[in-house]
């Protein structure tokens, strides 16, 4: 059974892409392409954590809005719920089971260096056999 | 562990709509229920699926940035079937809560619906439950 006192470090995705708050999305979109990344992370120019964007909103936001004018502000989330990189896996169950959010990202010094979404986390008990 | 049946957490008999009701009626519908998942269905088979956060995400949009939309302003009139995801992913009623966690995590969805064997819904199953599920296995 996995140990849930063990630091979220050991289950969170450090493979992040970022982004300048107030990019316009023609010039970070290709970021996604080539690699299996979900969530863009949201920074302002202190590399402080301000939002992020989920590859789905940004599917959804384009059938709607005239492309060339999307950016950052018009398609991020912006009430997150974080955790600090000092968190346990108990940290993240108990927000999971607080709130609906689904993605959670883990900073440091106010910098994202993690994210945990709900799918992924379910999925480090199910490598452990557990789920 | 052995496996346990998806049938053991799944929300029985959800609520669903059809694909030419408003959006808006989704929103009251999930609302009322106090849900997050609608599935969008034709008789009793699945066509498509609707989030409380899709739909808030792009009232959010709409709101904000009314001059830069393509389809205008009657965004609560719009017919589910213009915003919903098509032909989602369903797991049928044999399936068990690992084949629920491998599929969220492959295809990165947060909601599953459950069909029987003639393709019929008769469950839906999130993250959110799966998350309950773990909670009361440590709890």
């Amino acid at each position: 059974m996995l140990d849930i006192k063990k630091s979220i470090q050991t289950i969170m995705s450090e493979d992040l892409i970022t982004v300048l708050e107030g990019a316009q999305l023609k010039h970070f979109e290709y970021k996604l392409t080539p690699r299996k990344i979900h969530h863009l992370i949201v920074e302002n120019l202190q590399g402080e954590l301000v939002g992020i964007i989920s590859t789905e909103d940004i599917a959804k936001a384009t059938s709607w809005i005239v492309e060339d004018k999307i950016t950052t502000q018009h398609i991020m989330s912006k009430d997150l719920i974080t955790l600090p990189h000092t968190a346990s896996i108990k940290d993240v169950l108990l927000k999971l089971l607080e709130n609906k959010h689904r993605a959670i990202p883990i900073i440091k010094n106010k910098k994202a260096v993690g994210i945990v979404t709900a799918y992924d986390f379910l999925y480090s008990f199910y490598l452990d056999k557990i789920a | 562990m052995k496996p346990i049946a998806i049938t053991e957490i799944m929300t029985k008999k959800p609520l669903s709509v059809h694909p030419k009701e408003e959006i808006s009626f989704a929103v009251q519908l999930m609302k009322q229920n106090a849900i997050h998942h609608l599935p969008i269905t034709v008789g009793q088979k699945v066509v498509g699926i609707v989030s409380m956060g899709d739909l808030l995400f792009l009232q959010n949009c709409v709101n904000q940035n009314k001059d830069m939309f393509l389809k205008g302003t009657n965004f609560q009139l719009s017919a589910l079937d213009e915003i919903m995801t098509k032909n989602p992913i369903c797991l049928t009623n044999n399936s068990f809560i690992q084949d629920a966690v491998l599929e969220m995590q492959e295809s990165r969805i947060n909601c599953l619906p459950i069909v029987d064997e003639n393709k019929n819904l008769v469950g839906i199953v999130t993250t959110h439950d799966l998350i309950q599920f773990l909670g009361n296995l440590y709890n």
